[in-house]
Order: C-alpha cells, then structure tokens, then sequence
C-alpha cells in the first residue's frame, strides 16, 4: 500500500502542491498547512517535496532537483516551506495590500498587529488567543481596500526567547508543539480550541514592541504615525499603484492606532481592556 | 552634516505629499522612502521650495515667531538634517 501523495495548500488565489512520501511527512504537512484551503479551480503554482526517510529520521525539503533542507529538524524544515510558500503568495500579488502582521478578530472586528521580526507580534498574538480572540495569523494579511483582512493562518512561531514567557499557556498539550532551536510553533487550538475561519473588517491596530524587563504602556498615535509605520511592515509595494501608499493612507485614517511597548503580560490585561476588551 | 546658512535646499521632486490633519508623511515614488513630519518639518519644508538660503528660512521663522527665537535656528539645522539625510532635499555646496 502506499503512503505517498500530494497535498494542495491555497491562499487568496493562489495554490501550492507539496508531495510526501509517508505518514510523518504528511503529518508535519497537516501541522504546517491544516488552514490553508484549497482555492477551488485554480492549478497549483509550484510544488515542493517534503521526505522523511530512515531511523533516526532525516528529513528534507525539495523544489523540483532542488535540495533547500536536509536533516535533523522538523522545525526547521517547517519554518524554510512556509517562508517559501508566503514568498509565493506575496511576490505577484497586486490584488491587495500584503502586511507583514499578526492579526486576530473579536465579534467580526479585527485587530491588526504589524511588526517587523522581533517586535514581538506573534508572542501578543498568542497571549490574546490565550485569552478568548479569535486567531487569524501571527505572519501575513492580505488587506483589501474596504480594510477586509484576508489572513494567512499558520501555527503560531514563537522565537527561543519568546518560549518561557508562554509556556505557562501551553500548558500539558505541549506534545503538540514543533520545536526546534530557532524556536517553537504552536498550534492555535492549542491555545484556544474555538478557532473560526473568517474575513473581519480591520477595527484597530496595535504596533507592538517587545522590551525585556518594561512594564506596559499604550499610547493612542497619530493616523500619520500609523502610517509610516504600516509603510514600515508592507510586504508588496513594489507591484501597487505609488507602492500601495494613498491606500495605507485612506485605511490609517479611518482605524484607531496604537503604540504597545510591553515586558511581559503583568498589567497587560488592564491595559488593552479599553481598546480590545469591550466584551470580555 | 554641517550645515551651512549660504546654503540652498531644492526639493527632490520624487517625494509626494501626503497631509494627515496636522501632520505630514513624504514618500518616494520611486522607491518605498517615507518621511514623517510634524508641523515644524511641514513648515521648514514648505520654505525649502522657494530656492531660498537656509540663513533666510532662520531669520523668516525668527521673525514668525519671535518668542521661539532661541530654538528656531537648532530646530530647522535639525530638520535640514533630517531631510537631507533621506533624500527629500538637496543641498548645494557651501559658497
């Protein structure tokens, strides 16, 4: 009998094949793609391999002949195929805006949290899952002109230094995490099991910045703050009209922004209730 | 960078305006450059477009504002800076 086969993973129009060669490798697929659904009637785009072979297992990436993992960890097979895959869905796409952001909804409104790596967005990201909102994606958006978020919704990547402060979250599920020396990814549900796939209109948004041993504070900025740093977090302005900028500029001034500097989660919750907390 | 009062600032014209309230971002058509300014960079900038020495911009503002006098000359040393660093101004050599 074979295990072998091909997994279809899709993203705002967009398709990706990804073939295995055996349960493990489909089981870190699935671990990997579960949110991405197939867009119906289009061709896959490019394919990758994913191979687990032998005891101890080895496993490795391909594209085409193209060897762009080899080894140990899963981890970091996972982490090069969804890099590789978000370079894909982004690099010609000029339908909308692509924002390198976390995002979660509450009751249809949706919260943006853009950030370049380090800035702590996937850590608040998963903090807030952990308290009830409803994850969208800790990475990417597509944001429409009527501000309609179309997320990309992944395991949520957590950096080494960004473990111990969750793992009190986790909690006993964590033979459900990837990890791996960069870090962890954990699965959403993990953090909060009612998960519902959806497209809300952007609400607010809140730019994150992560300071070891700070307390928190928030600060209500500007639309043209919001903006710059919004320009700061676009993934695609090279295929947008004047790079996508009167765009980003219309969305900043219609959306209440805010500056988060925070440490860690003590004080956290008092913080964003006013903002984020309306019903909870 | 030193910057010198015979100088003359002319504005990059790949820089386009955006104007939020009282605020403003500058960005690039030509590139993803953007330039955020508050009231006094809009200002300093706005006086940059009229091929004017950067002494003449001090002593319209000292005159604009007399009881900012003593923090007109360092903020807008400031703000040419500030611009000439991200391109949005040029400034020709000292004479």
């Amino acid at each position: 009998m074979s295990h072998d086969g091909t997994y279809i993973a899709g993203f705002s129009g967009l398709n990706i094949e990804i073939g295995y060669n055996n349960p493990d490798a489909k089981f870190l697929i699935d671990f990997l793609l579960c949110d991405l659904q197939r867009e119906p009637s289009k061709a896959a785009s490019v394919r990758y391999d994913v191979l687990v072979v032998g005891k101890p297992p080895k496993v490795s990436l391909w594209q085409g002949d193209k060897q762009l993992y080899f080894g140990d960890s899963k981890h970091t097979l996972a982490y090069i195929l969804i890099n590789e895959m978000i370079y894909r869905f982004i690099v010609d796409h000029k339908a909308d805006l692509a924002i390198h952001a976390a995002a979660l909804s509450s009751n249809n409104a949706g919260i943006l949290i853009p950030g370049k790596s380090g800035s702590g967005k996937s850590t608040l990201a998963a903090w807030l899952t952990s308290k009830g909102f409803n994850y969208l994606t800790d990475e990417l958006i597509f944001l429409s002109n009527n501000g309609v978020i179309k997320p990309l919704t992944r395991p949520i990547s957590l950096h080494s230094d960004a473990v111990s402060a969750l793992d009190a979250l986790v909690g006993p599920d964590k033979e459900q995490i990837l990890a791996g020396q960069r870090g962890i990814m954990v699965p959403h549900r993990v953090l909060n099991t009612n998960h519902v796939p959806c497209m809300p209109v952007l609400s607010r948004i809140l730019f994150p910045e992560y300071q070891h041993g700070f307390g928190v504070e928030l600060k209500k900025i500007s639309s043209a703050k919001s903006c710059f740093k919004l320009i700061e977090c676009h993934a695609n302005a090279r295929n947008m009209p004047d790079h996508g900028f009167g765009q980003l500029a219309a969305l900043t001034r219609k959306t209440e922004s805010y500056q988060l500097t925070y440490g860690g989660f003590d004080g956290l919750l008092d913080t964003l209730r006013p903002i984020l907390f309306d019903d909870k | 960078m030193k910057i010198y009062d015979s100088q003359i600032p002319a504005l990059n014209p790949e820089f386009k305006l955006e104007q939020f309230d009282n605020e403003i971002l500058l960005y690039s058509v030509a590139g993803t450059t953007a330039v955020y300014l508050n009231e006094t960079g809009y200002l300093v900038w706005c006086l940059c477009s009229e091929n004017r020495m950067i002494g003449k911009i001090i002593t319209l503002l000292e005159e604009a504002y007399p009881e900012k006098r003593q923090y007109i000359r360092d903020d807008v040393i400031s703000v040419i800076n500030s611009l000439a660093e991200n391109n949005v101004i040029v400034l020709n050599n000292e004479s």
